[in-house]
C-alpha cells in the first residue's frame, strides 16, 4: 500500500496494469464462449455493438462530470495502458464480457422465453457481478465516483441502477434484432451462413434509439437521488458538470 | 418459438468456456477484495470477503443452474432418439 487519498486506498501503479490484463483473458474467454454459442459472425455483431453502446455512453457520462479513471494517473502515464476516448478499453471489454456471458447463461436457462424477461435475468445477472466489483473498483481507486448520490459501499445507487438499464435495453436490442430475428431462423448449422451486415444495421439503430431513453432515465435517477446525498463535496471532477451542477 | 441455434455439441462448449469466464472472473474480483483492504462503510477486508462470498452464490447458482438444465436437456433428447429408434 502506497498511499491513501481522498478516501481510497491507492494501491501500487502495478495493480490497475495487472487488472487490466486479468480482464483482457476474461474478454478472451467470453469471446471465445460467444463464438462457440453463436458462431463467428453473430459474434461479431454482438461485439461490434456491445462496443460502440458501451463506449459512447461510458464516455458521455465521464466528459459530464459522473466518474473519471484517473486514480492512477501521473504526468507520463494515464494509468492503463490502451484508453478509447477517455476510458479504458479495459473496461470497454470487460462490459462486453459480463454481458455476454451474463447472456450466454440466460439463453441456457430461459430458452424461446419472452425477450422481456430474457433481458431482465441477463441485467440481474449482470448486475450480481457488478455488485462486487464496483466496491472494489471504488476502494482500490480504479475509478472514481464523482457525482452527489446516495452511496452505499463507496458507490452511488445512480451507478447501480444505470447498469441495470444499459444491460437490459442492449439485451432487448440483441435479443430482438438479432437472435430472434426471421433472418436467424434457420435450420441447425445453417447459422454461419447468416449475413450478419444485413443485420447490423437494425441493431445498431434500435440502440441508437434506446440510448437517450437510458442516458436521460439514469439522469432522472441521478437527479432523484441528489438531494439525499451522503457524500459531501466537493467531487472534484475532472470534467465538468453540465450546467455546473456539482463540481 | 424457433431461435438461433448452433451444434450442440458447440452449445455445450460455450457453456463450459461460459463458466471458466465466470469463475475466473469471481477469482478475479475475491484476490482484489483482498487485497483492497476493506470497503467503504465495512470494516476491514474479513467483512468485505464476507460480503464478496454472500454476493457471489446467487451468480454460482445460475452457473450451477445453466449446467443442469443443459445436461436435463441432453437426457431429454437422448430418451427422445432412443424411442424413435425403437418405435422403428
Amino acid at each position: 500500500m502506497d498511499d491513501y487519498s481522498g478516501g481510497r486506498m491507492i494501491l501500487s501503479p502495478v495493480y490497475p496494469l495487472i487488472v487490466e490484463v486479468c480482464f483482457y483473458g476474461i474478454f478472451g474467454g467470453a469471446l471465445y464462449a460467444t463464438m462457440q454459442r453463436y458462431g463467428t459472425r453473430v459474434s461479431l455483431l454482438l461485439l461490434t455493438g456491445a462496443t460502440l453502446w458501451s463506449t459512447s455512453i461510458e464516455n458521455f457520462i465521464v466528459l459530464n462530470g459522473g466518474y473519471d479513471y484517473y486514480g492512477y494517473a501521473t504526468r507520463n502515464f494515464p494509468g492503463y495502458m490502451a484508453w478509447v476516448g477517455v476510458v479504458p478499453l479495459w473496461i470497454i471489454l470487460g462490459w462486453f464480457s459480463m454481458t455476454a456471458l451474463s447472456y450466454i447463461l440466460t439463453d441456457v436457462l430461459l430458452p424461446g422465453r419472452s425477450p422481456y424477461l430474457r433481458s431482465l435475468l441477463a441485467a440481474s445477472i449482470s448486475l450480481n457481478i457488478d455488485l462486487l466489483l464496483d466496491p472494489i473498483a471504488v476502494s482500490t481507486g480504479l475509478w472514481r465516483w464523482t457525482h452527489p448520490s446516495v452511496y452505499v459501499l463507496g458507490v452511488p445507487l445512480t451507478n447501480w441502477v444505470g447498469w441495470f438499464a444499459i444491460v437490459y435495453f442492449f439485451v432487448f436490442a440483441f435479443d430482438t434484432m438479432v437472435i430472434n430475428k426471421p433472418l436467424t431462423r434457420k435450420p441447425l448449422l445453417e447459422i454461419r451462413k447468416v449475413e450478419w451486415q444485413k443485420m447490423l444495421t437494425p441493431f445498431l439503430k434500435r440502440l441508437l434509439f434506446l440510448a437517450p431513453i437510458v442516458l436521460l432515465g439514469t439522469l432522472a435517477v441521478m437527479m432523484l437521488l441528489a438531494p439525499y446525498s451522503n457524500l459531501p463535496g466537493p467531487y472534484r471532477n475532472v470534467f465538468p458538470a453540465p450546467f455546473g451542477w456539482w463540481s | 418459438m424457433v431461435v438461433l441455434r448452433m451444434h450442440e455439441l458447440a452449445e455445450k462448449k460455450g457453456l463450459v468456456w461460459t463458466s471458466i469466464s465466470i469463475l475466473s472472473l469471481i477469482l478475479v474480483l475475491l484476490v482484489m477484495t483482498s487485497i483492497s483492504g476493506g470497503f467503504a462503510g465495512l470494516s476491514g477486508s474479513l467483512q468485505s470477503l464476507a460480503y464478496a462470498g454472500i454476493v457471489m452464490v446467487p451468480l454460482l447458482i445460475v452457473v450451477f443452474l445453466a449446467f443442469k438444465k443443459s445436461i436435463d436437456t441432453s437426457k431429454k433428447e437422448q430418451r427422445v432418439i432412443a424411442g424413435i429408434a425403437v418405435s422403428d
